[in-house]
């Protein structure tokens, strides 16, 4: 395998697996919908490698990673959509569910071409609509009973939340650093983005840890 | 261009290192409101507790008072107007007639059952007589009507308890041994005393027919399990249907 060195993949690669192993260990049919996470990390661990060897091998995993970070945003969104007890909410994440779908079509088509460009637009209405649910379900657990400590969602909408807050400003000014070849910022987000990687999938591996209260 | 591209990167870093502490910002209130929420929460449940359980003392206390209160009346009323029966029988001319002494016979009885159950309602005679010897009291009366077998094993070295806790103690037997006698079917009943260093085991076994513990809770199993737990100790019932049932009552010492 001379497309893959395993000493240079980054550390949030090997976060990410820990997260999955700790997912394995502790998810099961019985944790409910949080059981979904442990094949969408198994799939993420897939999707960064096949993207390594898209990269290495045929120069370009644009369009790999455009499919992915769609299906990623659609899998938080049902997520979101299974932990909500609230009709309203269920309806308004159709909605955006049904947006969301449009907007990535639209912007492929006539924005961002699919193979050509990094869908930063899509990277940039997905994140909004993730931080609008995340301080949706926020306002919701409060009116609910029990610790939050204990509640595997929690954790998992918190990583949400500091990982897309955080990657926020970069998606807007993606298309600008691009066009300007502004390597040193994207340098930059590299490091930003693999942090808050980090960070995240600490808090999905918490969330996963407290499911053993179940 | 350079330094448009400085800007560009000040930019980047003071908005992702704002965005990011609005999420630890919002994160950390939701921990602080957990926490306290919890913590009221808890407080709430402690208040709750401590209402059952005065509650739960109060109710023993008025049955207690109740007790003592109909055990003074069999002994002073009952028990005299009985034992002035008695003596007027023994004054009749013809007291030797067979059906008199019958009498006479039936009248002792009667008094020495009154005096046995006055002295199981009365909370002071039980202090007093200690909790082995209380039990061993009722036992007899129970031996005494010939339907069961009784027997009493105490094992350990013996300590007193608490009186109140004894006065508990012994009330739960009562209720164990009422059960016995009234769904067992049961031919023999035992009742055993363990005095461990940290703990004291009271058990009430019979080897009735059983019943299947984990449906027919009733008010006097409740009561067990609450009288229990009143004097910090906790209460456990097994029982399989046709191997007879075991009461156990664990207090740590």
């Amino acid at each position: 395998m001379t497309w893959l060195n395993i000493n240079k993949l980054p550390l949030f690669f090997w976060v990410e697996v820990g997260a999955f192993l700790i997912a394995l260990i502790f998810l099961n049919k019985k944790t409910g919908a949080i059981y979904w996470f442990l094949f969408f990390l198994f799939c993420t661990v897939f999707a960064e490698l096949f993207g390594i060897y898209l990269g290495k091998v045929y120069r370009s995993n644009l369009w790999w990673f455009n499919i992915f970070t769609t299906i990623e945003f659609l899998f938080y969104f049902f997520i979101f959509f299974h932990f909500s007890r609230n009709r309203k909410t269920k309806n308004i994440l159709r909605i955006i569910i049904l947006l969301f779908i449009i907007f990535v079509i639209f912007n492929f088509l006539f924005l961002q071409p699919f193979f050509k460009k990094f869908h930063s637009n899509t990277m940039v209405v997905g994140s909004l609509f993730i931080l609008a649910l995340s301080c949706n379900y926020f306002l919701e657990l409060f009116s609910k009973e029990g610790n939050y400590l204990n509640n595997p969602m929690f954790w998992i909408v918190c990583g949400l939340l500091l990982f897309y807050l955080g990657n926020f400003i970069y998606n807007l000014l993606l298309e600008y650093l691009v066009k300007h070849k502004l390597d040193k910022e994207r340098k930059l987000f590299i490091a930003i983005n693999n942090n808050l990687n980090i960070l995240m999938y600490t808090f999905f591996a918490i969330g996963f840890y407290v499911t053993r209260r179940k | 261009m350079l330094q448009e591209e400085n800007r560009i990167i000040l930019a980047l870093i003071i908005g992702t290192i704002v965005f990011v502490s609005l999420g630890g910002f919002i994160i950390s209130l939701l921990l602080l409101y957990n926490k306290r929420k919890q913590k009221f929460l808890q407080e709430k449940l402690l208040m709750q507790s401590h209402f059952q359980q005065e509650l739960l003392r109060t109710q023993l206390e008025i049955q207690e008072q109740t007790l003592k209160t109909i055990s003074q009346e069999i002994h002073d009323n009952v028990g005299q107007v009985l034992s002035l029966a008695k003596l007027n029988l023994n004054t009749l001319p013809n007291s030797t007639d067979p059906k008199i002494q019958d009498t006479k016979n039936l009248v002792s009885k009667a008094i020495n059952d009154l005096r046995n159950l006055s002295h199981s309602l009365h909370g002071d005679i039980i202090a007093e007589l200690g909790l082995q010897e209380s039990i061993a009291n009722e036992l007899k009366i129970i031996e005494g009507t010939k339907a069961f077998e009784t027997e009493l094993n105490v094992s350990g070295t013996v300590f007193k308890l608490n009186p109140q806790k004894e006065m508990v103690l012994f009330r739960i037997v009562q209720e164990a041994l009422n059960n016995c006698i009234k769904y067992s079917g049961a031919e023999k009943i035992t009742v055993l005393l363990q005095y461990q260093p940290q703990l004291f085991i009271l058990q009430v076994q019979d080897n009735g027919k059983g019943f299947d513990a984990t449906q027919n809770i009733g008010i006097g199993l409740k009561s067990m399990l609450n009288r229990a737990q009143l004097i910090g100790g906790s209460f456990n019932l097994q029982s399989t249907e046709g191997k007879g049932t075991v009461a156990t009552i664990e207090l740590p010492c």
